[in-house]
């Protein structure tokens, strides 16, 4: 049982002295409470740098949902180990209705266990409650992180966060002066862990007291995205992305067609988005969402720097565009220079073809 | 109903020159209002036209070069402007920001209730100004808001983002509320907007005005620095396909989607 307390540090009686806090989000898929992906990758991620301080931290995930999961909470507590938690906190309050409440309660825990280090995804969620946690603790907070690791500075070991600025032209690597060290982290720019770390650990219930907090909030309803679940971009295997340089909605959906005809998830640049061509929830780049699919094919799409951003981590980049000099050729495995709406209708074709 | 709305000058980040040694050039760099903050200025204004006795403030900390997103955003229809200028502010991360912010609002716009700034700047792109601010000044805010809908004397309903679907919230007022592009209609002003915006006010105020306390704003008040700066390196090799481009893209597709991998590891 999860429930138990289960102590690691015998044969060692320098314990860890201090946490890495990772928020462990949970979203509904299915109609059942799952984790956002980007928890293993900030677990794998937390795991490492405990692993470049020697183990000195130790790797707390926080766990909170207002959901009923009592037939799934030890399955979903081994999932937390196996991806990388020594320890999980499972935060419980039944008047913690929405981002301001959870971010009150991971709060109070800060302020209990003084973590040294605090990562959190830059889900929605995840960017709406951090800053209000990072202000609660008068800390800083470095948003959308790309890479994280341990630097020496002034004898001290810091936590490096190197995150893109300025559209995407420049990367900064930054530092904080106090504690926790914060920083959120993108969904599919980190690796979540290969090998299974432990099967159980730690576990501590935390109930916040949250005194004086009254919800300021209330959900009226919800409405399910006419989109899927948006994870659902950001872990396909394959993507095809319009720019402004498919012009037209009908070619946005010969693009659809194209997906649909190859298993891969359909996405714009900001062009098109705000050219109406894609909704915003499709967005690729700074402002949208990072992917990292085996193949993105990126169709009339000139490659801004903000763009590029978003697809750095895809591992070949086939580029088509009329403009032999567009940028993103700068950073595409395969160049094609041709009409991307030409090359929409043949691949069509040919894939009607075959089938 | 009295509004706040922060708004920030950025570069326009699609126009970046660099220097040999590079460092970007910032002379000759396009300055823009932030895109997300034109849709919060309107959203005020789509409040103001429902209830005309609704008074605008625009609120922005930078130099003085700023003031001219400000005007713009009086020719918009925004009532009156606030810059905070002072070389004490400069280098504030968000965390120092909020608070300079904060300042200026209780000690000198004291009275209001509603804040809308936009979701994100697009230089720095962190999104955590408005629920910083939010915290600074003990209100509740809403973030990725698509489209404010209600609002009332007390509270006020609002259509969100979140991850997997829309929620419609009803929050209390006094709030902040983070936008999203496309969560009102945005017009150009005239000539005459332009014109009439020169009779509004639009103060400029230091730290000492505001009664800010110095350690805590500006580079000194600011938890994050910057370590180093630096390019991203471009690794990958372009290889140019000029025949049969078509069987080249389909083979890295057919190569990945032979099997559908399930995105999450487990259930």
């Amino acid at each position: 049982m999860a429930k138990k307390k289960k102590h690691n540090q015998n044969n060692n009686n320098q314990s860890p002295s201090g946490e890495i806090f990772v928020y462990a989000e949970t979203i509904k898929k299915e109609d059942k409470t799952a984790f956002h992906p980007v928890a293993a990758e900030l677990l794998a991620a937390a795991r490492k740098l405990s692993d470049d301080l020697c183990g000195k931290l130790k790797v707390s995930a926080l766990f909170f949902s207002n959901e009923n999961i009592d037939d799934i909470k030890d399955e979903l507590f081994k999932e937390l180990y196996q991806n990388g938690a020594d320890k999980i906190y499972h935060i419980k309050n039944e008047n913690i209705k929405s981002h301001i409440g959870i971010a009150r309660a991971f709060t109070e825990l800060c302020k209990l266990k003084n973590p040294e280090i605090f990562l959190i995804g830059a889900t929605i969620e995840g960017r709406s409650i951090a800053p209000l946690i990072s202000s609660s603790l008068d800390t800083g907070l470095t948003a959308d992180c790309t890479k994280l690791e341990i630097t020496n500075y002034k004898n001290e070991k810091k936590l490096a966060a190197t995150r893109p600025t300025f559209g995407g032209q420049l990367m900064a690597t930054i530092l904080c002066k106090k504690l926790p060290q914060m920083a959120t982290v993108r969904p599919s720019v980190l690796q979540k862990r290969e090998k299974i770390y432990k099967e159980e650990g730690e576990f501590e219930e935390f109930v916040p007291v949250l005194e004086g907090f009254i919800e300021p909030i209330r959900i009226l309803g919800t409405e399910l995205n006419k989109h899927k679940l948006s994870s659902e971009l950001e872990n396909a295997q394959i993507v095809v992305a319009g720019g402004k340089g498919l012009k037209t909605e009908e070619n946005f959906e010969k693009l659809k067609k194209l997906a649909k005809l190859t298993g891969a998830a359909v996405a714009g640049s900001r062009g098109a988005v705000d050219m109406g061509l894609i909704d915003k929830e499709y967005q690729i780049g700074q402002t949208g969402k990072t992917v990292s699919p085996k193949v993105y094919v990126a169709f009339g799409i000139s490659g801004a720097i903000h763009h590029l951003v978003g697809i750095e981590n895809a591992k070949t980049i086939i580029a088509i565009n009329t403009d032999e000099d567009a940028p993103i050729f700068k950073n595409a495995d395969v160049k094609i220079v041709q009409d991307a709406v030409k090359v929409l209708d043949e691949l069509i074709e040919e894939l009607e073809k075959s089938d | 109903m009295k509004i706040v709305v922060c708004i920030k000058q950025v570069p326009d980040t699609n126009d970046v020159k660099w220097s040999k040694e590079n460092n970007i050039i910032r002379e000759g760099l396009t300055n823009i209002l932030n895109p997300y903050d034109e849709y919060a200025i309107q959203a005020a204004l789509e409040i103001k036209k429902i209830d005309p006795d609704t008074k605008i403030t625009l609120l922005s900390m930078g130099p003085n070069c700023a003031r001219e997103t400000l005007e713009y955003g009086l020719a918009l229809g925004a009532d009156n402007a606030i810059l905070l200028s002072d070389k004490r502010f400069s280098g504030a991360d968000t965390n120092a920001t909020s608070k300079t912010l904060a300042c200026a609002i209780k000690n000198i716009i004291c009275d209001f209730d509603i804040i809308i700034t936009g979701q994100f700047a697009i230089d720095g792109d962190t999104a955590q100004t408005g629920p910083s601010l939010a915290h600074n000044l003990n209100i509740p805010v809403l973030t990725y808001v698509k489209k404010i809908l209600d609002v009332e004397e007390t509270k006020l309903d609002a259509k969100c983002e979140k991850e997997d679907n829309v929620s419609t919230i009803e929050i209390q007022i006094p709030c902040v509320l983070c936008v999203l592009k496309g969560c009102s209609q945005l017009k150009n002003p005239k000539i005459g907007d332009y014109i009439k915006a020169q009779n509004k006010e639009l103060r400029i105020f230091n730290a000492d005005d505001i009664k800010m306390d110095i350690e805590m704003c500006g580079i000194k008040g600011s938890p994050t620095f910057v370590q180093k700066a630096f390019r991203p390196e471009i690794t990958r090799e372009c290889k140019t396909i000029e025949d049969d481009y078509i069987s080249e893209i389909l083979s890295h597709i057919r190569k990945n989607n032979g099997k559908k991998e399930e995105t999450q590891p487990e259930q």
